[in-house]
C-alpha cells in the first residue's frame, strides 16, 4: 500500500515537473560589424549665418544685412508721475446734530500731479491705481462721493465718480472703508480748475450722513472723517504740455553685439560696409543728439576701435514728430559710415562682442516753441538704430568660430565597441574649413578631441571670376577608441570649433547663394546586439 | 473569453457522456481500464545551428566569434531550423460492456511550434553584421519564419480491429490560439556602398502578427478545429507478421481574430542617413528619419481576420516481428505546411520481459529540419499500474566530439486505474 502511494507520488511530482520546467528566453548578445550612413546634412550659407539676416543681390552674391538698436530714451528720463498719496482729515469742531441725508463736510482741493521741469496739460494713464482708506468715527453710516472732474472713464467718458459707504464706528473703533480703482484708460485733464493751470489735479469729495438713518446723529466734538487716497504706479500712454529744456545722456555703458559671438580666433578682411545709423525721433518735441562715443570691443582680444566719422561728437538736430490723432509721423535723421568716410572697416574687423556708447540728448533746444503742444506717446520714442550692410566678399585667415553645447551621450551608443566614423564633405564654398570636436569635463576643461589629422575639408577650385569650380571631396576620419568612448560617456559639453580659410588669399572671394556643402557621417564600428 | 471557455467546458461534457474511448497512442489496455498520461515532448533541430549556439541564445549567453563559426561553416544557400513544443494530459475511458465499441479519450495538450527557413546571407548579416557585404549585395529574402502556439482540446476514438480488418480511429481537436507570427519575405537584397554612404534595400514581404497585446497563455486571439486520423494494417510478410500504420495528424486550422495585425511590403528602399536640417543644431527635432522609397505605393498594414493552417503530420510505417523478442519498424514521417523536409527513420525493437513489458529500440533517421540522427525510444512498464516511454532521437548524435544539431526528448508517464 504503501508502494503504492510512492508511485502515485511520483507520477504527480512529474507531472509537475512537465508543468514547470518551460522557461522562457533570455536575451543572447553578440558583436557585430555595422557599416552604415547615420547622418546626412546639406551646408549652405542659411545654415553658418541667419537666413533672416542674409540679403541675395541679383548676381547671386549675399549681403548680411544686421540691424542693431542702441538702448532707446524712456518716457521716466523726461518726466515722472510719482506715488502720491493725499490725507485729508475732517475733525468736527465743536457738538451738532445731523439730519440724515446732511453734509458733514464737503471740499474741493488742487494737487501736483506731475514732478520733474515739465508743464503737462494732459495725461493718458497707461496702467496705475487709485487707493482709498477711509475711516470714519460717526455713529451713522455716511457716504462719501468722490470726484475727480476732469479725469474721464476710458469707456462712458464721463467723470471719475465714485461714492463710499462707510460704516458707523467711534473714536476708539472707527468704521472703515478700502478699496482700489484701476485708472488704466483714465483720460487727465491737468489744467485745473480754471483751464490755465498744469500738472494739476482736482479732487472733490463729499460726505453726508445716510439719507435712510432712522434718525438725526449728534455729532461730539473730536468725531472725524479720514480720507487717504494715493496714486500709485501710474505709468502714461500719453502726455501734452511743454516738456522743458532736459538734458540726458545715455552711456556711456556696453552693450552685447551677438554678430561676432562666435568668432573667437583668426582675421576677416572685408571689401565693403555700409553702416546706416538712423535716429527716428517719433517724440513731439524738438531734439539735438550726440554721439560722444562708439566703440568696437572685441573682448577675447581686449582690442577697442572708436568709430570714427564726421559725426561723430557733433550735435544733430532732429526735429519734432507730427501727430494726426494718434499717428505719428516721425522725424528721421540718417547717416551713412562707410569706407571713405570712416574708419568703419577696421571698425567691424576687430570682430567686436560688444559695442560701448555714449549719448547725450538735449529736448526742445529752441525753448518753447511748441506753445505747451508737446507730445510723447509711451511707445513712441526716440530710436538710434544701426543698419549694417555686409557684403559677403572677404578674405578669411584661419578665421575660427567655436560653440559649446550640452552632450548626452544616446543609450545605443553604449553599444558601440570601437570604429571609426568617417565624415565624408563634398565642399562647394570658397574657404577650407577645419572641424574639430573638443570633449569637456564638468569643469569645462578640454580633456580630448574626436577628429584626427588631418581634418581639412579642402576648398574647389577657383575660376577667374573667383567663382568655386564643382566641389572638392574630403574624407575625414574620427577614430572612436574604447578610450574615447569612456571619455564620451563621462562628457556632458562639447566644444565644436571651425576654421575656415578662403581660396586665393589675398584675393577677396565672394559667397554666393548657389554654394552648398554635402555631408555625410558614415559608422563603421563594431556593436554589441543585446544586452551589453 | 469567457464564451470560449464556456464552450470548451460544454464540449468535453458532451463528448464525455459518450462512454467509450481510447487514446490512439496509448499503449494496448492489457485489461479493461481507464488511464491518464502526462505527455512532454519537445525538440529542436537544424542541419545547421548547432546545438551550442542554440543554448547560447535560449540562455542568453554572449554568442562569440567562434560560437558563430560553427554555424557559418555549415551554412548553405537555404538553411532550414524547427522547433516544436507539447506538453499535456489525456484521460481515457474503454467501456467493455458491448464488443467492438471504441474507447474514447480527451486530451489537453498546449502546443507550439517554431519553423523558419532562412539564407546564409541573412544568418551573417544578422550574426556579423553587415560589413562584410560591402560593395555587395546581401540575399536576405527566402526567408520564411512562422511561430504558432495555441491550446488543443481533443477528443478521440478508437476502434480496436482484427487480423483482418485493421485497426482504425479518428479524433477532432478544438483549438484555442494563443499567438502566432509569420513572416515570408519572398526577396529581401540588401546592397551596401563600398564606403558605407548608403544601404538599398529592395524588400518584397508579407508579415502577420496577431494581437501583441495578448500574449497571456490562454489568450484566446483565435480558435480553430483540427483532425486525426489512422489507419493501421496486420499482415505478414515471409511468414513474419507486421502492420503498416498510415497516420495523419494536427490537420486543421485556426482562425485569427480582427485585431490581428497584417503588414505587406513590395518597395525598394534608398537609406544615406538622417537627415539633419540644420548640422549646427544638433537637436533632436531638427533630425528626420529619411527613407527614400522607390515604390511605397506598395506598403500597407491593416489589421484584419486571417487564418492560419497548422504544421501537419503525415506519417507512414511499418513495423514487422521476427520472433518474440524482435521488431524492425521504418516510415516516413513529412511535417507539411512549415519547413521541414520528409524524415526517414527506422528502429531495432528488442522486446524483453515477461508479456514484452520492456520494449528498446535503436534509432536512426534522416530528414526533417535536420540531418542525421541516432537515438533511443524505450518503454517500460512498471508498479503494476504504470508505463514509461522515453524517446530521445538525438542521444547518439554527437559522437567522436563533432557538433551536435538538434535536442529533443519526448517522455510520457501513464497510469492505468
Amino acid at each position: 500500500m504503501q508502494k503504492k502511494y510512492i508511485y502515485l507520488i511520483g507520477f504527480l511530482v512529474f507531472g509537475l515537473c512537465f508543468f514547470a520546467c518551460r522557461k522562457d528566453p533570455k536575451n543572447p548578445s553578440w558583436d557585430v560589424d555595422i557599416l552604415a550612413p547615420l547622418i546626412k546634412s546639406t551646408l549652405t550659407i542659411n545654415n553658418i549665418i541667419t537666413d533672416s539676416i542674409l540679403h541675395q543681390n541679383p548676381d547671386n552674391s549675399l549681403d548680411i544685412v544686421y540691424k542693431y538698436a542702441l538702448p532707446a530714451f524712456s518716457v521716466d528720463s523726461l518726466f515722472k508721475i510719482p506715488d502720491t498719496t493725499l490725507k485729508n482729515k475732517y475733525v468736527a469742531p465743536f457738538s451738532a446734530t445731523i439730519a440724515p441725508g446732511a453734509t458733514i463736510v464737503s471740499q474741493t482741493q488742487n494737487i501736483n500731479f506731475v514732478s520733474g521741469g515739465v508743464s503737462l496739460t494732459n495725461v493718458t494713464i497707461r496702467s496705475g491705481y487709485m487707493l482709498f482708506s477711509i475711516k470714519s468715527s460717526i455713529k451713522e453710516v455716511t457716504h462719501l462721493t468722490y470726484i475727480l472732474p476732469k479725469v474721464t472713464d476710458p469707456v462712458s467718458g464721463s467723470v471719475f465718480n465714485k461714492t463710499f459707504i462707510i460704516p458707523k464706528g467711534t473714536v476708539s473703533s472707527p468704521g472703515v472703508y478700502s478699496g482700489s480703482f484701476d485708472l488704466s484708460g483714465y483720460k487727465i485733464d491737468l489744467r485745473g480748475t480754471n483751464g490755465t493751470s498744469v500738472n494739476t489735479m482736482i479732487i472733490s469729495y463729499t460726505a453726508i450722513l445716510d439719507p435712510l438713518a432712522p434718525a438725526s446723529v449728534n455729532i461730539a466734538p473730536g468725531d472725524s472723517v479720514v480720507i487717504s487716497n494715493s496714486f500709485k504706479d501710474i505709468v502714461p500712454q500719453y502726455a501734452k504740455g511743454y516738456f522743458g529744456h532736459p538734458i540726458t545722456s545715455i552711456g556711456p555703458d556696453t552693450s552685447d553685439f551677438p554678430l561676432f559671438k562666435h568668432f573667437i580666433n583668426g582675421t576677416l578682411k572685408l571689401e565693403d560696409i555700409d553702416i546706416g545709423l538712423k535716429i527716428q525721433n517719433e517724440i513731439g518735441a524738438d531734439a539735438r543728439i550726440t554721439i560722444d562715443n562708439l566703440s568696437a570691443i572685441n573682448t577675447r582680444t581686449a582690442n577697442a576701435v572708436p568709430l570714427n566719422g564726421s559725426v561723430i561728437g557733433v550735435p544733430l538736430n532732429i526735429n519734432r514728430s507730427v501727430d494726426n490723432s494718434g499717428m505719428v509721423t516721425p522725424s528721421t535723421y540718417s547717416v551713412s559710415f562707410t569706407p571713405s568716410n570712416s574708419n568703419i572697416l577696421a571698425f567691424m574687423e576687430n570682430l567686436p562682442d560688444k559695442l560701448s556708447y555714449q549719448l547725450s540728448l538735449e529736448i526742445n533746444p529752441l525753448g518753447n516753441v511748441s506753445g505747451g503742444n508737446d507730445f510723447i506717446y509711451y511707445d513712441k520714442l526716440m530710436k538710434t538704430e544701426m543698419v549694417m550692410t555686409i557684403p559677403l566678399s572677404f578674405v578669411a585667415n584661419d578665421l575660427t568660430l567655436a560653440d559649446t553645447i550640452d552632450f548626452n551621450m544616446p543609450s545605443t551608443i553604449d553599444k558601440v565597441n570601437g570604429g571609426n566614423l568617417y565624415l565624408y564633405a563634398e565642399n562647394g564654398f570658397p574657404f577650407s574649413a577645419d572641424p574639430q570636436i573638443y570633449l569637456m569635463d564638468g569643469n569645462f576643461h578640454i580633456v580630448d578631441s574626436l577628429i584626427s589629422a588631418p581634418n581639412s575639408i579642402m576648398a574647389p577650385p577657383l575660376d577667374a571670376n573667383l567663382i568655386c569650380i564643382g566641389k572638392k571631396a574630403t574624407k575625414l576620419t574620427f577614430p572612436i577608441t574604447e578610450q574615447k568612448l569612456s571619455k564620451l560617456r563621462a562628457t556632458d559639453k562639447m566644444y565644436i570649433t571651425m576654421k575656415f580659410n578662403t581660396s586665393d588669399q589675398p584675393k577677396y572671394v565672394k559667397i554666393y547663394s548657389f554654394y552648398e556643402m554635402n555631408i555625410k557621417l558614415v559608422g563603421d564600428f563594431n556593436y554589441t546586439v543585446g544586452k551589453k | 473569453m469567457i464564451q470560449g471557455k464556456v464552450l470548451f467546458i460544454f464540449a468535453f461534457l458532451f463528448f464525455r457522456g459518450i462512454e467509450f474511448t481510447f487514446a490512439q497512442d496509448s499503449l494496448p489496455p492489457q485489461k479493461p481500464e481507464q488511464s491518464i498520461e502526462l505527455l512532454g515532448e519537445g525538440y529542436i533541430t537544424s542541419k545547421t545551428i548547432t546545438n551550442r549556439f542554440i543554448k547560447a541564445f535560449y540562455f542568453g549567453e554572449f554568442i562569440d566569434d567562434a560560437l558563430k563559426s560553427t554555424v557559418s561553416g555549415k551554412l548553405g544557400a537555404v538553411n532550414r531550423m524547427g522547433a516544436d513544443s507539447k506538453w499535456g494530459l489525456t484521460y481515457t475511458f474503454h467501456s467493455l460492456e458491448e464488443k467492438g465499441k471504441p474507447r474514447f479519450s480527451f486530451s489537453f495538450f498546449d502546443r507550439a511550434n517554431l519553423n523558419l527557413k532562412f539564407s546564409g546571407d541573412l544568418f551573417k548579416t544578422v550574426f556579423y553584421g553587415n560589413k562584410m557585404f560591402a560593395g555587395s549585395t546581401a540575399a536576405l529574402g527566402n526567408f520564411k519564419f512562422n511561430f504558432l502556439r495555441y491550446q488543443q482540446f481533443r477528443f478521440g476514438w478508437d476502434w480496436k480491429g482484427s487480423v483482418t480488418r485493421g485497426s482504425y480511429g479518428i479524433a477532432f481537436s478544438l483549438l484555442s490560439g494563443d499567438r502566432n507570427t509569420g513572416i515570408n519575405a519572398l526577396r529581401a537584397d540588401l546592397f551596401t556602398a563600398p564606403d558605407g554612404t548608403f544601404l538599398d534595400l529592395d524588400l518584397k514581404m508579407d508579415m502577420i502578427q496577431t494581437d501583441t497585446t495578448r500574449k497571456s497563455f490562454f489568450a484566446q486571439n483565435g480558435l480553430g478545429l483540427s483532425a486525426d486520423c489512422y489507419y493501421e494494417l496486420p499482415y505478414v510478410a515471409w511468414k513474419s507478421p507486421g502492420k503498416i500504420t498510415v497516420e495523419l495528424k494536427d490537420l486543421g486550422f485556426i482562425r485569427w481574430k480582427s485585431n490581428s495585425m497584417s503588414h505587406q511590403v513590395d518597395s525598394s528602399f534608398h537609406f544615406e542617413g538622417v537627415d539633419v536640417s540644420d548640422i549646427f543644431n544638433l537637436d533632436s527635432s531638427s533630425f528626420t528619419f529619411h527613407v527614400d522609397e522607390a515604390l511605397d505605393e506598395n506598403t500597407r498594414f491593416v489589421k484584419k481576420r486571417y487564418a492560419t493552417s497548422i504544421p501537419f503530420t503525415l506519417d507512414i510505417h511499418t513495423k514487422v516481428f521476427y520472433g518474440k523478442k524482435l521488431a524492425f519498424e521504418k516510415g516516413i514521417s513529412w511535417l507539411l505546411n512549415a519547413q521541414a523536409r520528409p524524415y526517414y527513420y527506422a528502429k531495432l525493437h528488442f522486446l524483453l520481459g515477461i508479456n514484452k513489458s520492456f520494449d528498446v529500440a535503436y534509432l536512426v533517421g534522416y530528414g526533417g529540419y535536420g540531418g542525421f540522427n541516432s537515438g533511443l525510444d524505450v518503454k517500460m512498464d512498471f508498479a503494476r499500474h504504470y508505463s514509461l516511454h522515453f524517446i530521445d532521437n538525438y542521444l547518439f548524435s554527437g559522437i567522436a566530439g563533432r557538433s551536435t544539431y538538434g535536442m529533443g526528448m519526448y517522455l510520457k508517464l501513464t497510469r492505468r486505474f
